[in-house]
């Protein structure tokens, strides 16, 4: 999914019936990316819809209120709130909402109707406790927040906060509210990632549009380095990732994953014409998506592995334990489709556990044990 | 709760306002997310 920091930048889709989709990417009016993609849901202008509350949806009834159409490539939202989203006007094209799926609840993003999206706005910053429904307001001015990121030990948040001098790196505590500025400076900061030990971020800053830089700083605010630079129309995010031992960054730059030592040497690429780096628990590869697979790159060098071809597109996700991987995705030989599946990390047969998903990350539950289901669709538990 | 076998609820709503960024806390047991306002349409 395409994330880009608030006001400037503007996703602009277009739909193609049985081809790739593609997606242009402007910043002002200048268009300075494209991409192809898997074919997009159709959209009509009156089913825009709005999604204003956090729902925990039923296994069995996923991701109502939104739901596909037999026989049609177009999401159907309820009328009622089509009547809302009139009233409101909404163009946004994604949505995060959640579901479970066979025991696993899964935040996810939904990608909702609208045929152009401004990608941000005023936000501020909430955080709702998901058995007593108890809700914190963390953050209430005028700046606009974005990209909040759970600290190792969940008692901090880290966020992109937006004013009109510039993009900050906050840090909030949870129990209290205080806010700490990490970071001040030019240009739209994006990808925000902690390190394993909670004593670092790493975050992506791109001043311009075809310029943009890797860096890191300590979660007091000391410590900023720059550890890679690079020049290139960012179609695709570059999800930068701590390895599990905090010693190397994995990032995606163009179509390109590269490893870079936090101490500051030289970038390595591990793998050409992929994007999306996952680590896995044991730090020894890195997951990586190509156009037609998820591939495994070794930390050292090596050739990536076929871990599962004839993929349309896929959003993995490492169990907690690294034996198998879950994601979201469409395969060649389905019905162009999303939906969610488990394979082991040897590789092997895929298992379809969800029909009908959306086109992101899964989240795994903490302990991430999985069993197949009564229903025989797999069922992953705590 | 069971989330296998529960019902669907409404976690926390916000009128007119848009939910998006949740992420789950590590332990499992919060959600933190950006609400802003329903943007106008150009």
């Amino acid at each position: 999914m395409i994330a880009l920091t608030p006001p400037l930048f503007r996703l602009q889709l277009q739909q193609q019936e049985r081809k790739l989709g593609c997606a242009w990417l402007t910043f002002g009016r200048k268009r300075v990316g494209s991409m192809a993609g898997p074919p997009l849901e159709r959209c009509k202008e009156s089913e825009r819809y709005v999604q204003s509350g956090v729902v925990l949806e039923d296994c069995e009834r996923k991701l109502p209120p939104i739901r596909r159409q037999a026989g049609s490539r177009s999401f159907v939202c309820p009328k009622e709130l089509r009547q809302r989203s009139a009233r409101n006007r909404s163009t946004s094209s994604h949505r995060r909402g959640t579901f479970c799926a066979a025991g696993v609840l899964l935040a996810v993003s939904l990608a909702a109707c609208g045929g152009e999206a401004r990608l941000g706005r005023a936000g501020q910053l909430f955080v709702v406790d998901v058995t007593s429904g108890e809700r914190r307001q963390l953050t209430n001015d005028e700046r606009s927040r974005s990209n909040p990121a759970w600290s190792p030990d969940g008692r901090r948040l880290a966020l992109v906060s937006a004013g009109s001098e510039g993009g900050s790196i906050e840090v909030v505590r949870v129990v209290d509210s205080e806010k700490r500025v990490v970071l001040r400076g030019r240009g739209f900061i994006e990808g925000l990632d902690w390190s394993p030990s909670g004593n670092a971020l790493a975050f992506v800053r791109s001043p311009e549009p075809t310029r943009w830089t890797l860096e890191t700083v300590q979660a007091d605010g000391s410590g900023h380095r720059l550890l890679a630079r690079h020049r290139s129309v960012r179609v695709l995010p570059p999800d930068p990732a701590w390895s599990p031992d905090g010693d190397r960054i994995a990032y995606a730059a163009g179509a390109d994953v590269f490893i870079v030592p936090r101490n500051g040497a030289p970038p390595r690429r591990i793998a050409a014409g992929s994007w999306a780096p996952r680590w896995s628990p044991d730090g020894d590869f890195v997951l990586v998506v190509r156009a037609h697979g998820l591939f495994m790159a070794p930390r050292a060098k090596g050739r990536p592995l076929l871990v599962a071809g004839r993929l349309i597109d896929a959003h993995p996700a490492w169990s907690p334990l690294g034996h198998e991987i879950a994601f979201s995705g469409v395969t060649v030989a389905g019905d162009r489709r999303y939906h969610l599946y488990l394979l082991s990390a040897q590789g092997g047969r895929l298992r379809r556990i969800a029909r009908d998903v959306v086109s992101t990350t899964p989240a795994w539950s903490l302990m991430g044990a999985c069993s197949p289901s009564r229903s025989g669709t797999g069922a992953c538990a705590s | 709760m069971n989330l296998a076998h529960g019902k669907a609820r409404r976690l926390t709503q916000l009128p007119d306002a848009e939910i998006r960024d949740l992420e789950w806390s590590p332990d499992g047991r919060r959600l933190a997310f950006v609400a802003g306002e329903v943007p106008e349409e150009d």
